[in-house]
């Protein structure tokens, strides 16, 4: 065999070609790249139009914010569009820290999955990038970030925002929208912002509502949250109910503020009849009086669990209703609780299930526990 | 060998001829058939007189004589606290006369009588400068061999340890004391101590560095496979465990075999502080050790392969910074790791108050500039700083530098092929350290034989109470530490 010289030797080169003939294929230096904040995707014809945001980084010691530079490009498919980004920028595009994707209308309607599918099969980008629907995708990347260095980031820490503390856009991101349009009826909720032009600054005002990867329609403002209430999403929400006292006391409301709350969904059918039934549990606190109601006593909490009851109760059935009789569509993933419960008829019924789903009967219950009012008990001042 | 003769002025012709020029040796003639022969500088001259020369005289002038017969009478005269040697071999004679004996050669006789009067006087024993400690005992090893052993017998007066004295270096002649205690010790250590010793010719022997490169067991690794120590609480407690010390005369700093490598983790005040800190500070240093060891290198790897994995503001606070800077990431990482070692190399070689000064000017005015100049980023200077400040964490200084050796071949492979290659790199670390064996005990012992005992004394300490039996597994006979009834 090898003498003990050459057997090191041996060693020594394997090792030596490990490092050289790598040829260091997938290096790159981090002032070689350039950092993708957010991408807007738009139609123009038969292209796709792209506007992408970088990162410039400031250099050194240069004083100020990064400066975001906004290109636009085109091309005949996304991935295209962002290789021809390249004719004038003179550095490789980095997308593993971009925060959000802005869609279009245009482009929802005719089909999220062919306009996403670059974002979730390239290996840069993270599963929790941000999707947003728009009317003028542009016209948000011009923004200025009014509180986040950059805007994008603002988008996205505003829909995980608007979702946990007002129950109304959706944290829409690559791995959750996925999730619902491989889901078993395929359906998909994003968020949708809108620019204020005077004011120059957005607002995630809504979510929009997709059947398969087609976008058929939009709801905005609070009645929205009907659909978080209904998937689970609601970590946080503010229930006004409007005073009913019989004193003559100021007109007004108490804001009962849902702490925790979940959701149980279940499909029954019977006779080839469906019945759609949703379960709501919730506890919450007294947030604001402005009743004066006399928080001491046990009967006044049963009123207030009623009354949010039943205005929780009219959030989930305005949803229901919506998609039922406007859209048509199952927005809530009840095709997968029907597949799981009757796995052996969902094969024929599995194109018709939109329409199953809208002749179908709805049975709602709410439950919501108030536990607490605050740091304040009672609300009589001067006795 | 040189037989001595009856003959005294042949005897004497034949030593003056050897100690030609050695003049610090004395060659007293105190009778035409009385030689005393000495070294000045290294036999106590008062002793000599009170021990051999007036008890010489009073004899010599009680009998009205000028001469001596035998070494009966001559043995009788001198005070019997000294240790009194026969000898006929001139060669020998001189050695122990350059050991500090006095040598007495009368006519008539072929021997020579030896009586030890060595004493020299070098620095006593002060606090340890290398292995400091807040709470455990102060005093530290010297450089004579005698008064090292004085230190170790002081810590252990028991029969059962051992000290076998041997001598090696044609020109040092330097003796090296294998110490060990009987009862505990790894004999397969123990014996291979004492072959390893015992094959090694050499003309000189300056410090314990010399045998420690001669006796271990693979002289090419980077990994020190000897554990020294100035430290004669950290022998003992190393013999304690059945190991053996070499204890080398000319040094401060003794072996210790076989070592693990976690002992290189361990500090003397480990076991002297509460145990809840003692593991803590052990936590602590096995992270610097791998800081030590991997940061440039995670550094490099995760800025030019894998950005991806910091958080967003990160990974852009690091792209603002190297904005501008000419070298790759590697480039950088080298040059900022060379300044660092050469202002600790000036550090250390400079004189003592100069030191530390030169150091930290150089550190911040260096780091200082070479941001400002463009040439590195103050991220990279913080990932050095840090590595630096990591690697002196440690308590073993030869542990230290293989991590500083090994440093910059990560930092090249992890340049090359990201956090993959950086995990080749470790795993080969690690196979080579599987690989080594010190003196018959696996490197990775604790770790590649894993028994519940073991770990109550490798990262953390468990309370003394909870320490009853010896933690090597190859330790023999008295394995008890601690009984409790």
């Amino acid at each position: 065999m090898l003498g003990n010289n050459s057997r090191i030797c041996l060693f020594l080169s394997l090792i030596l070609s490990v490092i050289m003939l790598t040829g260091c294929w997938n290096r790159k230096e981090v002032n070689e790249i350039a950092f993708v904040t957010a991408a807007a995707i738009d139609k123009k014809g038969e292209n796709v139009l792209m506007s992408v945001s970088f990162l410039r980084p400031k250099k050194g010691h240069e004083p100020g914010e990064p400066n975001i530079v906004t290109l636009k490009t085109e091309g005949k498919t996304v991935f295209e569009a962002i290789r021809l980004l390249n004719l004038t920028l003179p550095r490789k595009a980095y997308w593993s820290h971009a925060y959000a994707i802005l869609l279009s209308k245009e482009i929802a309607r005719e089909g999220l999955l062919k306009h996403i599918d670059f974002f979730r099969r390239d290996h840069e980008i993270r599963s929790d990038i941000i999707f947003l629907i728009t009317d003028k995708p542009e016209q948000v990347l011009m923004l200025k970030p009014k509180m986040e260095v950059v805007l994008a980031r603002g988008l996205k820490n505003t829909a995980k925002g608007g979702m946990d503390f007002a129950g109304i856009p959706v944290f829409s991101t690559l791995h959750e929208v996925s999730k619902m349009l491989y889901s078993k009826s395929p359906y998909a909720a994003v968020s949708h912002v809108s620019v204020d032009e005077k004011k120059k600054k957005y607002l995630l005002d809504g979510i929009s509502f997709f059947r398969k990867d087609r976008m058929v329609g939009t709801v905005k403002g609070k009645d929205v949250s009907g659909w978080q209430w209904i998937t689970g999403g609601i970590k946080s929400a503010i229930i006004p109910i409007p005073c009913n006292s019989p004193k003559k006391q100021a007109k007004g409301n108490l804001s009962i503020e849902i702490n925790k709350a979940s959701s149980k969904l279940g499909v029954i059918r019977e006779n080839g009849k469906l019945t759609l039934k949703v379960k709501i549990k919730a506890k919450a606190n007294v947030g604001e009086n402005e009743c004066g109601v006399d928080l001491s006593k046990e009967e006044e909490y049963k009123k207030i669990e009623k009354l949010t009851s039943e205005e929780v109760k009219k959030l989930v059935k305005k949803m229901l209703d919506y998609a039922q009789k406007t859209i048509k569509t199952d927005i809530f993933g009840f095709g997968a609780i029907y597949y799981q419960k009757y796995p052996h008829t969902w094969k024929p019924i599995k194109d018709d299930w939109n329409e199953l789903f809208s002749a179908a009967k709805k049975e709602i219950k709410v439950e919501v526990k108030v536990i607490g009012s605050g740091l304040i008990f009672t609300e009589t001042i001067g006795e | 060998m040189h037989i001595l003769t009856t003959d005294l002025a042949k005897n004497m012709e034949y030593l003056r001829s050897r100690l030609d020029r050695c003049e610090d040796v004395e060659l007293r003639e105190w009778s035409s058939d009385l030689f005393i022969i000495y070294c000045k500088n290294l036999t106590d001259i008062t002793q000599m007189h009170q021990q051999v020369i007036e008890p010489l005289c009073r004899h010599l002038e009680g009998n009205d004589s000028t001469s001596i017969d035998d070494f009966a009478s001559l043995k009788s005269m001198i005070s019997p606290t000294s240790a009194l040697v026969l000898s006929e071999d001139a060669d020998e004679i001189i050695d122990y006369i350059l050991n500090g004996s006095l040598a007495l050669l009368i006519n008539n006789q072929s021997k020579a009588l030896l009586v030890a009067m060595n004493y020299v006087n070098f620095r006593s024993v002060e606090k340890p400068t290398n292995e400091t400690n807040i709470r455990g005992p102060n005093h530290a090893f010297v450089e004579t061999i005698q008064t090292n052993l004085s230190l170790m017998r002081y810590i252990l007066p028991h029969p059962s340890f051992k000290v076998e004295m041997m001598q090696i270096g044609k020109y040092t002649h330097t003796k090296v004391a294998i110490v060990y205690i009987d009862e505990v010790v790894n004999d397969y250590a123990l014996q291979e101590v004492r072959e390893r010793l015992s094959r090694i010719k050499i003309d000189a022997v300056l410090g314990s560095g010399y045998l420690e490169e001669l006796i271990e067991d693979r002289p090419f690794s980077l990994f020190p496979q000897m554990q020294n120590t100035e430290r004669p609480d950290s022998l003992a407690a190393a013999l304690l465990e059945g190991r053996v010390g070499i204890i080398v005369d000319g040094t401060p700093y003794q072996l210790v075999v076989p070592t693990e490598f976690h002992m290189f983790l361990h500090a003397a005040e480990d076991h002297y502080e509460r145990f809840y800190i003692a593991t803590a500070l052990r936590l602590i240093r096995s992270i610097c050790l791998v800081f030590a060891l991997l940061l440039p290198a995670l550094y490099i790897a995760i800025t030019t392969y894998h950005l991806e994995m910091l958080p967003t503001e990160l990974a852009i606070a690091i792209a603002e910074q190297r904005e501008g800077t000419p070298f790759s990431a590697l480039l950088e990482a080298i040059i900022m790791e060379l300044f660092f070692e050469i202002m600790r190399e000036a550090g250390v070689r400079l004189p003592k108050p100069v030191g530390p000064a030169v150091s930290i000017v150089g550190a911040l005015v260096i780091g200082e500039a070479a941001i400002t100049s463009g040439i590195a980023s103050p991220a990279m200077v913080i990932v050095v700083a840090l590595t630096g400040i990591a690697s002196f964490a440690i308590p073993s200084f030869n542990i230290a530098i293989s991590m500083r050796i090994l440093r910059f071949l990560m930092m090249i492979i992890a340049s090359a092929l990201g956090m993959f290659g950086l995990m080749i790199g470790v795993i080969a670390i690690v196979i080579h350290m599987n690989s080594i064996r010190s003196f018959g005990i696996p490197y990775l012992n604790v770790l590649s034989a894993p028994r519940p005992d073991s770990f109550k004394d490798f990262i953390a300490r468990f309370p003394h109470r909870m320490l009853k039996t010896r933690p090597s597994p190859y330790s023999k006979g008295d394995k008890t530490r601690l009984k409790r009834e």
